[in-house]
């Protein structure tokens, strides 16, 4: 079992690896270890598909800001800034 | 060529800074103030903007830089690696398994579940969002300048540690419990059976 463990990493290892694999590239142990821990782990499977998707949808963030009067200047708000633009103008 | 139109940024670019401002600093106040100097700096530089890049990609790019000065400035990352220090436990065992075997497991409540994606759902984007925001607005405020820049500014991680002045093993640290975090955020709010 050790020699197994040794070889192989577990979830939270896995985790990080799949997080520095996106951005590095990474060497060939951890490749590996990586590779193994995913040949038998469905949780992470599944974190490797959905921090796709996270990345996918976190690029979408500013082409698809949601409208909502949370996030939205008020117009007293856009008549003082408009103001202060044109004051410098 | 384009050209600049001042008269109209309020009008067409100010909600879309606001929301980005607010994002990042989740202050109204603050958002608004770093939007009027965004603002006044791009009056000062008009006479330089040469139509290379639109108006609102130069806008937005001014805006990050304000951002930048105003994490700096609060000294947000501040005693980064204390602070990932100190919480490194407690956060590590609410993912992973510490005590029971197999230790580095994921616990029974984090482990990643499949991701129910309906129909109607995909349709209201702008709702998936505001729950994205909500997710961003529940981290812990030291994640939060290093999860946008890579994720919503798509910066890289070189960038990332000198703009922040953070060491590269702290921004692994960084992307990595914000992942976590994030991931499971959008589970129990989004995706969830």
């Amino acid at each position: 079992m050790s020699f197994f463990e040794g070889l192989t990493a577990h979830c939270k290892e896995a985790t990080m690896l799949t997080v520095k694999k996106e951005e590095t590239k990474l060497p060939f142990f951890s490749q590996l270890k990586l590779w193994m821990h995913l040949a038998y782990c469905a949780s992470c499977r599944r974190f490797v598909k959905q921090s796709k998707q996270i990345s996918a949808y976190a690029s979408g963030y500013k082409l698809n800001i949601p409208e909502s009067t949370d996030s939205a200047l008020t117009e007293e708000q856009k008549t003082r800034l408009q103001n202060a633009i044109n004051n410098q103008l | 060529m384009i050209t600049a139109n001042p008269h109209k940024w309020v009008e067409n670019y100010g909600d879309y800074l606001f929301s980005i401002a607010l994002l990042k600093t989740s202050q109204r106040e603050t958002a608004e103030d770093m939007v009027q100097e965004t603002f006044m700096a791009a009056v000062k530089a008009l006479p330089g903007f040469k139509g290379e890049s639109n108006e609102k990609t130069w806008l937005t790019a001014i805006l990050n830089n304000k951002v930048i000065d105003y994490y700096r400035k609060k000294d947000l990352l501040k005693n980064a690696d204390t602070y990932l220090q100190e919480t490194e436990q407690s956060f590590n065992s609410s993912f992973f398994e510490t005590e029971l075997s197999p230790v580095g497991h994921w616990t029974k409540s984090q482990a990643p579940q499949p991701w129910v994606e309906d129909a109607d759902k995909t349709i209201t984007q702008s709702e998936f969002y505001r729950v994205f925001e909500f997710c961003v607005s529940k981290m812990p405020p030291k994640l939060v300048p290093v999860f946008l820049s890579k994720f919503i500014d798509e910066k890289n991680a070189e960038e990332i540690c000198k703009e922040l002045n953070i060491s590269s093993s702290n921004y692994w640290v960084i992307i990595h419990r914000s992942r976590l975090l994030m991931r499971k955020c959008l589970e129990t709010n989004w995706f969830k059976n």
